[in-house]
């Protein structure tokens, strides 16, 4: 009974996939936009967005450029964050200055994939920025720290970002 | 302002410059010399005008193909734009240590301070599925024959994931049972020290050599179930010379528990009988997980005189239960853990008159409330308190424990006597994490304890982790 049982686990290897995708970015993008996702804009993080961005990451975010999706004043957001050891990819949409959905999309690190869950991940609806922190607080999972903290810096990191792009400056 | 608005003026400026020294030689009757020099500085500006042109067109066809990558690209994650080009890339480093200050306020000569643990991580992602981790421990700062501290190897596995919801992991790896053995850095704990319970009945930090399969659902359980190493009852110190412990600080030190005292580490273990473990947890609501664990298997046994063999086999089995919710500002847990060990009668009879014996039963249980009272984008603070209750020796058979009564030595020291410890104690603690970041605490707390009252302590502790 053993052998069958343990070659079954290993035949579940071949339906594996690599890192752990939550959600492809295209998934993302037309569950944010529905069918009238649009081209990826460019934000260049220019001096005035790495100074915002700093104090979020304690760091300069480490790309030159972000392509972000736009439509009518809703944004979307694929950023990267390292939790503990490996980058979390997870994608946001901000409206109006409020969170309008998070999502987990690709998550590397090897303890702390609970924040995929959908209760999780539901409590980012509706957040917005107060002065350096999110506002409602968003509860943590326990043993998933770190990877909870790397989720809410990219949640701030979306809500300080969307209003430096040139069309929401733009848009009235 | 980008390259090519810069370069603007720099064309600009050079072809002013050559017409400018054009008009001049046309007008300047200058000597022949000058006229050649002339010429020379304008043939000089000409090729400049040619090499800005040419870098020019160079930028317009970088420009054009960049903006149609852009138009043309599907949705790109920023991790691809940051590929990994570099082997060590794929290395990862990390750390932690706590530092302690421990002042038994009715016993102040035996005021300690203690680097408690320095330990460094590393860990390597050979591809997306399959990872290594290590981490490396020096315990109290020096290591060495004439020195308290030791140098341990905590954890070594790899682990490979084989779906989203299952990893099979094998080596030495921390066994999940618990809110602190597999988050045990000092960041993820209030107070100074550990708790009691979850070191002296849950022998944190606890890890196994085997292998287990482990991962979480969508549903918010996640799971772990195990084959190990596991007791070794030959490692039993029926006879101390001395009390094992004399302080609060050395309590949690001395390996003195039943499964911190013969646990194995995977150092030349003994591997005659294995043990399983399955654990269950719930995560699925925000701020709240609630789980257990169960651990059994037969210890390898105490040795026993040729001539006097012991029967059967001593199967030791540890259970847990906790719960946690974090609304809000609050921090709210609980966590009940009991061990039994099987067939220790013999054994303990012959031993007679031991204050030590093995217990066939041993159990902790606490309540622990934390609030984060104030909290800004860097700093912390959250006050705490905890009630708990441990019993080393909750149930003996064949003998029990003869404790000397009044004061016996407690050490090697002249004039060094006390009181024999006792196994069992109701402890409070009251204290608060400061929070420098997220990653660097300052702790202080006062513990009170209702049967060794000597042990009551003020405690200060600073812990990091990268």
């Amino acid at each position: 009974m053993r052998c069958p049982f343990f070659l079954s686990v290993l035949m579940l290897a071949n339906a594996a996939i690599a890192d752990e995708v939550v959600e492809t970015p295209d998934a993302f993008l037309a569950e944010a936009f529905g069918t009238q996702t649009s081209s990826p804009q460019t934000l260049w993080l220019d001096n005035k967005a790495q100074a915002a961005l700093r104090p979020i990451f304690n760091h300069l975010y480490p790309q030159a450029r972000l392509h972000y999706w736009r439509s009518g004043t809703r944004s979307a957001w694929i950023l990267d964050d390292t939790g503990k050891e490996f980058p979390i990819t997870a994608g946001f949409v901000v409206d109006g200055g409020a969170m309008k959905l998070a999502r987990v999309l690709t998550y590397r690190e090897s303890r702390g994939d609970e924040i995929r869950y959908p209760a999780f991940l539901k409590q980012f609806v509706g957040v917005s920025l107060a002065g350096d922190r999110l506002q409602p607080q968003i509860d943590g999972i326990s043993g998933a720290t770190l990877s909870v903290a790397s989720m809410q810096r990219m949640a701030r990191a979306a809500l300080t970002l969307a209003p430096l792009t040139a069309d929401a400056a733009a848009t009235p | 302002m980008n390259t090519k608005s810069m370069l603007f003026p720099r064309l600009c400026a050079a072809a002013g410059l050559s017409a400018f020294a054009a008009v001049a030689a046309a007008a300047d009757p200058a000597p022949a010399k000058s006229t050649d020099q002339v010429e020379q500085q304008i043939d000089a500006l000409s090729q400049q005008l040619q090499a800005l042109k040419a870098e020019l067109q160079q930028l317009k066809s970088q420009n054009e193909a960049l903006a149609a990558q852009q138009s043309a690209a599907p949705a790109q994650t920023a991790a691809a734009t940051s590929a990994k080009s570099s082997p060590f890339d794929n290395l990862s480093l990390w750390g932690y240590g706590e530092v302690y200050y421990d002042r038994p306020i009715h016993d102040v000569a035996r005021t300690q301070a203690d680097l408690a643990r320095a330990v460094f991580g590393i860990g390597y992602r050979f591809d997306d599925r399959t990872h290594f981790n290590s981490e490396f421990e020096v315990e109290h700062a020096v290591s060495s024959a004439d020195d308290p501290g030791e140098f341990e190897v905590e954890q070594f596995y790899v682990d490979h994931q084989l779906t989203n919801w299952a990893s099979i992991e094998a080596g030495l790896f921390l066994m999940p049972f618990g809110l602190l053995n597999e988050h045990h850095e000092p960041t993820n704990f209030y107070g100074v020290q550990r708790n009691f319970v979850e070191t002296l009945i849950i022998p944190s930090t606890w890890r196994e050599g085997g292998f287990a399969l482990h991962g979480n659902t969508d549903l918010g359980i996640s799971y772990s179930a195990g084959l190990t190493t596991g007791i070794d009852l030959g490692k039993w110190d029926f006879a101390p010379e001395y009390p094992a412990y004399t302080t609060a600080l050395e309590l949690e030190d001395s390996d003195v528990a039943p499964l911190q005292a013969t646990h194995q580490e995977l150092a030349l273990s003994n591997a005659e009988h294995l043990a399983q473990y399955v654990s269950l947890s719930y995560n699925g609501l925000p701020g709240f997980t609630a789980g257990g664990a169960i651990f059994t298997g037969n210890a390898a046994p105490v040795p026993a005189p040729p001539n006097a063999p012991l029967s059967g086999h001593n199967r030791v089995t540890l259970g847990e239960v906790h719960t946690r919710w974090t609304p809000g500002a609050f921090d709210l847990s609980a966590l009940y853990a009991r061990g039994t060990i099987s067939n220790t009668a013999g054994v303990n009879l012959q031993n007679p008159g031991s204050p030590n014996p093995i217990p066939s039963k041993f159990y902790g249980y606490y309540l622990q409330g934390a609030y984060t009272v104030w909290q800004n984008a860097t700093y912390r603070v959250s006050p705490f308190v905890r009630w708990e209750r441990y019993d080393m020796g909750a149930n003996y058979a064949g003998t029990s424990p003869e404790i000397p009564s009044g004061d016996v030595p407690l050490s090697g020291a002249p004039g060094d006597y006390g009181k024999y410890p006792q196994s069992h104690d109701i402890v409070w603690t009251y204290g608060a994490n400061f929070y420098v970041t997220p990653h660097v605490v300052i702790k202080a707390d006062y513990q009170t304890f209702d049967v060794n009252r000597d042990f009551t302590r003020l405690d200060l502790g600073l812990g990091l982790y990268f």
